[in-house]
């Protein structure tokens, strides 16, 4: 694990203060090189030829371009800085969350700073780097972050770069005086109470690890985040001014003044005189940014008729104090003596003073304005031509914006409001060859080209118009014209290029497929589309999903769909029937099986379906199959023993699905590849996240009908893996890889693109569900205690490990005829049993590794602590053996880097409350809290859990019951989710059935603990213990 | 005419033309290098009188072996008091014109009020000059350099102009407040005209401060993760705020608004006093930004 991290300093505490952006890595892997045993030197960092390398490879441009050696490439030169660093009292560096959970060092008490040597690399162009760094995390590997410093930086330079494409700084003069001697320097300096604003409401939130100041040039200096988001911005914007080219007609523009020696950072030759003047001006500016009391405010009110004899602008003075305070220009002027008390506590002291200043301002922008002072100020508005209000909507309202002058214009001109010119398509559903003659095998509306019918018109807005009409449009010249009621812009150059499009497409494209149509109404720029009933009713049930007709949950499933899964699944079913493959993203814990499961039940098909699943999840599909859904034949295939070649066709074709792992999609390609699936289904969908690789490419090869994917991550966010899961799903859609990156990948996620952006999610939209159980209509759906039982597999090792237990115990329990020995085998037998289906190195006592291959409950553990943890969920593990508890932590922490509290009977008192404390304080991060059955099952409080995990049971549901309301009780704000891992074919599976009919049985056998069990005869025990055969 | 001085302003432009009619073209052409401080040693400008020390050339063929040293001396014709206190008022009651006056500009129409002669000198002959220098001509090439001199500093500093007609600007303060819009405009005309100067102890808004509000880290976590603060005191509410970690929102424009270049420093009009160049600061300015956005577009997010 290597993280990015980026910190500023300042280079320097004489007058020329500028600064740099470092950047170092550091890692989970103590170093152990002879330099990293130098006192003082900073273990957890990449070395530095590891860093030299790595920054060489992934930043080439960034290297510094002078070349010492001609046949020395260029490499990253690496400078060793001093900086403070938190440590222990023992002066023990303590490193960044994720990097001392790794290293177990999360228990290390803070005791102050101490000076540690980073390897660093000096940042040369900071803010085209920090544009690269962000573009590049997208394609990181799991093992390397960026750090919040890192990713404080990145944000601060979008911020920064916002100022700049702004033009919001000016040029700037600092003097310094030298014994008596005045130097002066011209830079450039930020002035907008815009940005101002943005730093102060940024600054609080800087990690102190973003800036690190040099402990060579001094000790103790205190850190002024503001000042150093100041600094940061001052340093980069002069540096990126005095880096840029600038041509010679504007050398020749400025020649001879200061600014000019600006370009450069030159010192300049400036006379007090002309600072002066320079600082008289540099104060008016800074007095309009920051010092008015009020704002002007011009707002134009549109004309009532196509005459368009009635525009009007207005002048409207308003309180920076109370922006609901308005007031008219004439009305102020008319009243002011009257009710000066008034208007001087809203509106300021020097009201007039200010106002004719900023008229007067606002005369040089836009100097139709001056009509305001005819008539001694006395109308309330000034009426303007058609082409004067066009002028102003386009030009001179957004110079007047720009300048600080409030403006309010008619709604309709607004991005949302605004009717444009477009391109109408009237998309119709073509009548079939297949639908006349009733077939319904595999209609695809995706692929079947030719289905829809298009036809182009022209558009204004929603409003159809004639080729006539629009050709008149185009020839009147007029930008704003009075149409059907509304004012309208109209762009000639725009017009005529869509006349061209219509023209072209008429020719080419006059039927497509849905997927034209999608891409089509994907880009609401330039399309308006009408359908006819049947399309619109189809498009319109994709776009809003609530209206969507609600089909009947399957009678034969054996449980309760909540509303907002009925939705779901007639969502699942609304887009198979359409032959759009769907994906359901719902959030954990909302119960995508059980839809999905539903849905097989409410559309069975004539064949078999195929459902690929992570091996951890693959048991409790099945389970729930045979659970929810016993009608359907299920098998899994899966395990040394599974069905090979021939066979497995007869196996297809006996059952109605087959349960298959990722890993195995290799192995078995061919038996897969050579049946067609009714349906291929892939749950946690995120494992076919890489397009190039062999899995997601064998994946995509099978044939299906259909095909669905599960996920419970966000598959928004990295565009490649949005491709690859749409390569699966319904390839095309998205375009080729290449196509894609160039199309949307780049522009969005290197520059920010929101036109695409918007495109891109309007595509993608209508395939994805994703709900969250902090939806509104979510919560009303959810019950406060959501109880479900994780099934599991055994792994090979336990499997086998388990039957020898049994065995033993059969063997035991022949040989001797006594109920008190027998009593003693059982009670042993069930403890190492137990033991087994935890982990074999738990059974076996013999300091064997706790690794995750071995128990596969202990893998679906780490699945869903890590599922929990990254949606920022907290949870509870709770086992009744202390040496599963130690050695759960010890992973989760140490393995995983999650934060984890352990509470255990040997813990504290005082312990205990500060970690209770530390865990439910809502500024600490979501964190895994693993607590001893006996230790941490009553009287405290963890309602910032809301998952709760029972890795193993305890045969009394009320014991678990009062464990698991640990996070369910006051306080608690969300569904608290019990998750009961069982393993499956176990005893642990056939005393919770034993536990399920418990109130189905009068006498009831089972106790509040595990003496029942010592009742049983012999049979009986070996029955309840005995490995039942899966699938 | 290829020397002509372009004038920023449409007043001093006009002020030059009542000397230019008055003089031949090798004077005027001389007359313009000495505007230059290389040439004015000394401007003084009391009430309406304006004297200046000029330097001459040596020139051996007149005797003239040592640099010689010119005064100058000006003096605009007056307006009467009494006309000035009815200018004034009229002034005071047209917001237009003051709100112009404000921000240094002279209003194009304001010689309605002068209903006898004008606010700037109509003629040559409105102005009284003598130089010291051995030319019999009047104007000579210094008086025409002092004249020209006025002109630049009039661009920028146009209320000059009452002065040198004889209103003090005592007087002119008095006669303003007796109007509420004259009161407005002698407020702001009372405000410093100059600033004192200002010394920098660094280049760049220092990083680090002596007096910070920021306390050092309680913990390594919170030396590591952002928000770094997490309760911040909002000294107006005295209660103690939460943060949240998320970034506040930007409120990003949308493309379809048309950009518009160097706004920020457009608002202080063009031609600031600074600016001693005659082409245009805001088209230059324009320029830069124009330049600088597009050379870094790449760069910049």
């Amino acid at each position: 694990m290597q993280i990015i991290h980026l910190f500023w300093q300042q280079s320097s505490h004489e007058f020329n203060n500028s600064g740099c952006l470092y950047l170092w890595l550091e890692q989970a892997k103590k170093l152990n090189s002879s330099a990293a045993k130098q006192k003082h030197y900073y273990p957890y960092q990449a070395g530095e030829k590891v860093l030299s390398n790595w920054f060489t490879e992934n930043f080439k441009h960034f290297l510094p371009n002078k070349l010492i050696n001609k046949r020395m490439l260029p490499h990253a030169e690496i400078e060793a800085l001093s900086v403070n660093l938190p440590c222990d009292q023992a002066k023990q560096p303590i490193p960044s969350p994720l990097i001392a959970n790794l290293n177990d060092l999360n228990n290390s008490d803070y005791a102050g700073m101490a000076a540690f040597t980073l390897n660093t690399i000096k940042i040369e162009q900071p803010l085209a780097f920090l544009k690269e760094l962000n573009f590049q995390s997208y394609y990181f590997a799991d093992d390397l972050q960026l750090a919040d410093d890192a990713k404080f930086w990145i944000k601060m330079a979008t911020e920064l770069s916002h100022m700049i494409k702004q033009d919001q700084y000016i040029p700037f003069i600092v003097a310094q005086k030298v014994k008596k001697k005045t130097y002066f320097y011209s830079q450039w300096q930020p002035l907008s109470a815009e940005y101002r604003q943005r730093l102060q409401q940024i600054a609080p939130l800087m990690p102190f690890s973003a800036c690190l100041p040099d402990c060579a040039l001094s000790e103790n200096v205190q850190i002024d985040p503001l000042a150093v988001l100041q600094h940061f911005s001052e340093v980069l914007l002069n540096a990126l001014i005095c880096d840029t080219d600038y041509p010679q007609t504007l050398h020749k523009k400025l020649q001879d003044s200061f600014i000019e020696n600006s370009l450069s950072l030159n010192q300049a030759n400036i006379s007090e005189q002309e600072w002066k003047s320079w600082r008289l001006w540099h104060n008016n500016l800074n007095y309009d940014q920051f010092g008015s009391p009020f704002y002007l405010c011009f707002r134009l009110n549109e004309a009532s008729s196509s005459s368009g004899n009635d525009w009007s602008l207005e002048v409207l003075l308003q309180a920076k104090s109370d922006l609901s305070f308005m007031v008219n220009l004439a009305d102020f002027w008319q009243e002011k003596s009257s009710k000066q008390a008034f208007f001087n506590s809203m509106l300021g002291s020097a009201i007039e003073r200010n106002l004719l200043l900023q008229l007067g301002y606002a005369c040089r922008i836009y100097p139709l304005l001056e009509q305001v002072f005819a008539q001694n100020m006395q109308q309330q508005r000034i009426t303007i031509t058609t082409e004067q209000a066009f002028a102003f909507l386009k030009e001179d309202a957004w110079a007047l914006h720009a300048c600080g002058y409030r403006i309010s214009v008619p709604s309709w001109w607004t991005t949302s409001g605004r009717l444009k010119a477009k391109v109408k398509l009237r998309a119709a559903k073509k009548a079939t060859a297949e639908e006349a003659s009733g077939s319904s095998a595999a209609t695809s509306y995706l692929s079947q080209e030719g289905l829809i019918d298009f036809n182009y018109r022209y558009a204004i807005g929603e409003h159809e118009v004639s080729a006539q009409e629009w050709q008149e449009l185009i020839a009147s010249k007029s930008e704003l014209v009075h149409f059907r009621g509304q004012w309208v812009q109209l762009d000639p150059k725009e017009m005529a290029r869509m006349q061209k499009l219509i023209e072209s497409s008429q020719r080419d494209k006059r039927s497509g497929d849905l997927q034209d149509l999608l891409m089509m109404s994907a880009n609401e720029e330039q399309y308006s589309v009408e359908l006819d009933d049947t399309i619109n009713a189809m498009l319109s049930n994709l776009k809003n999903r609530e209206k969507l007709t609600l089909i009947a949950p399957p009678e034969t499933l054996k449980a309760q769909l909540r509303p907002y899964q009925i939705r779901g699944l007639s969502w699942l079913n609304y887009l198979e029937s359409l032959g759009m493959n769907p994906c359901l993203a719902d959030d954990m814990g909302l119960g995508k099986t059980m839809q999905l499961i539903s849905l097989l039940l409410h559309a069975p098909k004539q064949r078999a379906a195929l459902l690929i699943a992570p091996t951890s999840v693959i048991g409790n599909w099945y389970k729930e199959l045979q659970k929810f859904a016993p009608s359907i034949k299920a098998t899994i295939h899966h395990g040394a023993k599974r069905t090979k070649q021939n066979d497995f066709k007869q196996l297809v074709a006996d059952n109605d699905i087959i349960i298959t792992s990722y890993g195995l999609i290799r192995k078995d390609k061919t038996l897969f590849k050579d049946i067609s699936w009714s349906r291929l289904i892939i749950d946690e969908a995120q494992n076919i996240k890489n397009p190039t690789a062999a899995q997601t490419k064998v994946i995509t090869s099978i044939k299906a009908d259909s095909r669905f994917a599960l996920t419970g991550t966000p598959i928004e966010n990295r565009l490649m893996d949005l491709w690859s899961l749409f390569n699966f799903l319904n390839p095309g859609i998205l375009g080729t890889r290449a196509a894609f990156r160039k199309e949307f990948e780049i522009p969005v996620q290197r520059d920010n693109d929101l036109h695409k952006t918007k495109i891109l999610k309007n595509l993608v939209e209508p395939f994805i569900l994703r709900r969250l159980k902090t939806d509104k209509n979510i919560i009303a759906d959810l019950p406060e205690k959501v109880e479900q039982k994780v099934y599991c597999e055994l792994s090979k090792e336990q499997a086998s490990l388990y039957q020898s237990i049994v065995d033993e115990v059969e063997q035991s329990i022949n040989e001797t005829q006594e109920t008190a020995e027998h009593k003693m085998i059982f009670l042993s037998a069930l403890l190492r049993l137990k033991q087994c289906c935890n982990h074999p190195a738990q059974l076996l006592q013999d300091g064997s590794e706790f690794s995750v291959e071995r128990s596969i409950k202990l893998q679906r553990l780490i699945e869903l602590a890590g599922e929990a943890i990254n949606n920022g969920e907290s949870l509870l593990i709770f086992s009744q053996f202390k040496e599963v508890c130690d050695a759960l932590q010890q992973l989760l922490k140490t393995q995983l880097g999650f934060n984890t509290y352990y509470l255990h009977g040997g813990t504290s008192r005082k312990k205990r409350e500060q970690m209770i404390e530390q865990f439910q304080s809502e500024n600490s991060p979501p964190a895994a809290f693993v607590l001893s059955l006996k230790a941490g099952g009553v009287g405290i409080t963890l309602t910032k859990a809301n998952h709760v995990i029972h890795f193993d049971r305890w045969w009394n549901p009320a014991v678990e019951n009062q464990a698991t309301d640990r996070a369910y009780r006051i306080g608690q704000q969300k569904t608290v989710f019990a998750h009961k891992f069982i393993t499956l074919g176990t005893v642990e599976e056939k005393i919770d059935e034993m536990l399920e009919d418990k109130q189905k049985v009068a006498d009831a056998i089972v106790g509040n603990d595990e003496s029942w069990l010592s009742m049983l005869d012999g049979k009986s025990f070996i029955k309840l213990i005995q490995l039942r055969q899966q699938g | 005419m290829s020397a002509k001085i372009m004038h920023k302003t449409w007043w001093g432009e006009k002020f030059v033309s009542a000397l230019e009619a008055y003089i031949d073209p090798g004077r005027l052409q001389r007359g313009k290098a000495y505007r230059t401080d290389k040439r004015i040693l000394d401007l003084q400008i009391d009430g309406s009188e304006i004297k200046a020390t000029l330097r001459g050339n040596i020139n051996p063929y007149f005797g003239v072996t040592k640099e010689p040293r010119y005064k100058v001396a000006l003096k605009f014709e007056q307006i009467s008091a009494q006309q000035w206190q009815a200018i004034i008022k009229s002034i005071s009651g047209n917001a237009h014109w003051l709100s112009k006056l404000m921000l240094n500009e002279i209003p194009d129409n304001i010689e309605e009020v002068f209903s006898k002669g004008s606010l700037l000198p109509a003629s040559y002959e409105d102005v009284r000059a003598n130089c010291d220098c051995p030319d019999y001509c009047n104007p000579c090439k210094h008086i025409a350099g002092v004249y020209y001199r006025i002109a630049n500093i009039l661009d920028s500093k146009p209320m000059l102009l009452f002065q040198l007609r004889g209103l003090s600007p005592e007087k002119l303060h008095q006669e303003l407040k007796k109007s509420e819009l004259g009161q407005a405009f002698s407020e702001h005309l009372s405000l410093p005209e100059s600033v004192a100067m200002e010394y920098q102890h660094y280049k760049y808004t220092p990083a680090y401060s002596k007096k910070s509000k920021k306390v050092p880290a309680i913990n390594a976590r919170q030396f590591w993760s952002m928000p770094a603060d997490v309760h911040i005191i909002d000294e107006n509410k005295q209660e103690s705020a939460k943060l949240t970690s998320a970034w506040p929102d930007t409120q990003q424009n949308s493309d379809s608004i048309t950009r518009i270049s160097a706004a920020l420093i457009k608002k202080q009009g063009d031609y600031p006093a600074f600016w001693t160049k005659n082409n245009s600061f805001i088209d230059a300015m324009e320029l830069f930004y124009a330049h600088t956005r597009k050379k870094n577009n790449k760069d910049l997010f």
